[in-house]
């Protein structure tokens, strides 16, 4: 149990006394006493008063994981050993928790009594939190002395990245073995009809009696086998002013591919490396959408270079899907680096909100040499391969994700031709 | 829920440096053509001092800037009644004492209200009831002190019958106190 501390009003009421009764001596006067009595008396009621202990604090969040922009309910529970006319009670949330009513609490505490205080907590942003101790004050009679001190445990509260229902998705041009949503194009045994053909030796799919009928040879149908891929989601964690919105982008097109089966990993590459290697299922949805939770900024000088990724994290038959701000020279070499080895890369680039009209002449002049010089950076990318697709502020998802669907159809079509 | 707002410490702030100014300003009425100049320096020094104080963000420099203002009106006081006989000056001094301890306090608590502080029903609920005791009573027990010692400085069965009180109420006082304590183990 924390002792009782002095307060500075001790030294205040104590120097009060003084003087008064310095000058009582010194001018021989002992009326001049009775100015400072008060200030004496409750410095000595306040220092023989016995101050209340600190309560027993007890804290309980109702649930330990929510989505970002959801409510959490944490109970407090004091109850103290002795009655406490007065006890502050204040609990200092982190920064992207904030709570709908006060934080601080002055109440009086009864024995045998436990007072409950009820707190609902909005997360405003994802993220791992730690909440509590509280802290607890005491004072004595007179705010003379003072008990202080912290109670409760710490509390873990992660809020996670409110991801976007997605529909389009972009599809990678190599499939894996195993079976999945995405539609192989090299014919196979699967459900959706692709053509028919003449039956040569080794040619999947089943004779098509119709047609073998009607030519006098054998002919097929040929169908397009569902297979799944490997999709990587490379975030940029450079730029700390749109790590948010990469975040929710991520574990929405985490979410949207591992619904459609395909192994879904993810790069966060910025100040701090870190990976999940690419896998599927419900668990690696959660695996992936932890390590979005706990993707921060990291300020870093260090030059980072795209051989820093392990080869396991990036394989080169997967969708490499970047959303980047592109502003880093750092992530710019980096994706140059990943499509130089051959890998079918995607570029998603975060931008601000789109510019109000009503701009002066020299601000107008600044943003068309920001935009040519973007417009420049993105053609620079897509004469190696790798469509930009520019994602607003505010906007959704999904007509930047559209764009880049329609862009690799149109690169295949100007390749098969 | 009781939300401490603005009002409530607004209040508090000035009705505590409305009683120093009083206390002042009465010490200037009592302060003779020879002295007002001083006493009245030293009271609006004071004054000023103390409200200056309050708008000190933290504990310690708000209680010990609010003291220099306390001691500076407490000084304008001792001068101003100089003049007067020691019954008056008694009686000035233990008055103006009551009035500037309460002021403090008030001060102090209206303060310590922060903002979004929830005030729940029942916080120190005989608190206001300690400082006006204290106030009230160290004023009279101050003004019993210095009139006893005028009746005693006489002698006599008058002075017998005060000493004896005195001393029975000294000894029950620190019984009680020394009770409290052993009771709370402080």
């Amino acid at each position: 149990m924390s002792q009782p501390a002095a307060t500075p009003k001790v030294v205040a009421y104590a120097v009060l006394t003084g003087i008064g009764l310095l000058a009582a001596v010194v001018l021989g006067d002992p009326a001049i006493v009775a100015l400072a009595a008060p200030f004496g008396f409750a410095l000595v009621i306040g220092i023989l008063t016995r101050v209340a202990p600190l309560p027993e604090v007890g804290l309980c969040l109702d649930t330990p994981r929510l989505v970002e922009g959801g409510k959490a309910t944490m109970t407090l529970e004091l109850s103290a050993s002795a009655t406490t006319p007065r006890c502050d009670i204040a609990l200092g949330l982190p920064l992207g928790l904030s709570a709908t009513g006060p934080t601080a609490w002055s109440l009086r505490l009864d024995e045998g009594s436990p007072v409950v205080v009820e707190i609902q907590i909005t997360a405003a942003h994802y993220g791992r939190f730690s909440i509590g101790p509280v802290t607890a004050k005491v004072p004595g009679l007179f705010k003379i002395l003072e008990r202080s001190g912290e109670g409760g445990d710490t509390l873990q509260l992660e809020a996670l990245p409110k991801a976007e229902a997605l529909r389009t998705l972009a599809r990678a041009r190599e499939v894996r073995a195993t079976a999945g949503d995405r539609l192989a194009r090299r014919p196979g045994d699967g459900i959706e009809f692709a053509e028919v053909r003449p039956y040569s030796a080794g040619t999947p799919g089943r004779l098509n009696w119709r047609v073998t009928a009607r030519r006098g040879e054998p002919y097929v149908n040929l169908r397009h086998p569902e297979r799944s891929t490997d999709v990587i989601l490379l975030v940029d964690t450079f730029s700390a002013a749109v790590l948010a919105r990469q975040v929710r982008a991520a574990s929405g097109l985490a979410a949207a591919y591992l619904a459609r089966h395909d192994r879904v990993g993810l790069v966060a590459f910025g100040g701090a490396l870190h990976w999940v290697e690419p896998a599927m299922g419900r668990a690696q949805l959660e695996r992936l959408v932890a390590a979005l939770t706990a993707t921060q900024w990291h300020h870093s000088y260090a030059w980072k270079s795209a051989e820093t990724i392990p080869s396991r994290a990036l394989p080169s038959t997967g969708l490499v899907i970047a959303i980047s701000p592109l502003e880093d020279p750092r992530i710019m070499n980096a994706l140059a680096s990943i499509r130089a080895k051959g890998v079918d890369l995607g570029v998603i680039e975060t931008i601000g909100r789109r510019p109000s009209k009503t701009r002066s002449p020299a601000g107008s002049l600044a943003a068309r040499l920001i935009e040519l010089e973007r417009v420049g950076m993105r053609d620079n990318f897509a004469r190696r391969g790798v469509p930009v697709v520019g994602w607003h502020d505010g906007e959704s998802l999904e007509a930047p994700l559209q764009a880049l669907a329609a862009w690799r159809r149109r690169a295949r079509g100007r390749v098969a031709r | 829920m009781r939300l401490s707002r603005r009002r409530p410490q607004f209040t508090g702030v000035a009705l505590s440096i409305f009683g120093i100014s009083a206390v002042a300003a009465w010490a200037i009425s009592l302060a003779t053509e020879n002295r007002t100049a001083t006493v009245a320096l030293a009271g609006v020094t004071g004054v000023v001092t103390f409200a200056v104080a309050l708008t000190a963000p933290f504990a310690r420099a708000r209680n010990r800037t609010s003291a220099t203002g306390l001691a500076l009106v407490g000084a304008a006081v001792v001068v101003g009644a100089m003049g007067q006989t020691a019954a008056d000056r008694t009686t000035v001094f233990a008055i103006s004492g009551a009035i500037l301890f309460c002021a403090a306090e008030l001060a102090d608590r209206s303060l310590a209200r922060a903002r979004g502080v929830e005030r729940r029903r029942g916080v120190e609920r005989w608190s206001l009831a300690w400082v006006l005791g204290v106030a009230i009573g160290s004023a009279g027990l101050s003004y019993a002190a210095i009139a006893t010692r005028g009746l005693l400085g006489g002698g006599g069965p008058a002075a017998l019958a005060v000493g004896t009180a005195g001393a029975m109420l000294l000894s029950f006082l620190a019984a009680l106190v020394l009770r409290t304590r052993a009771r709370s183990g402080v």
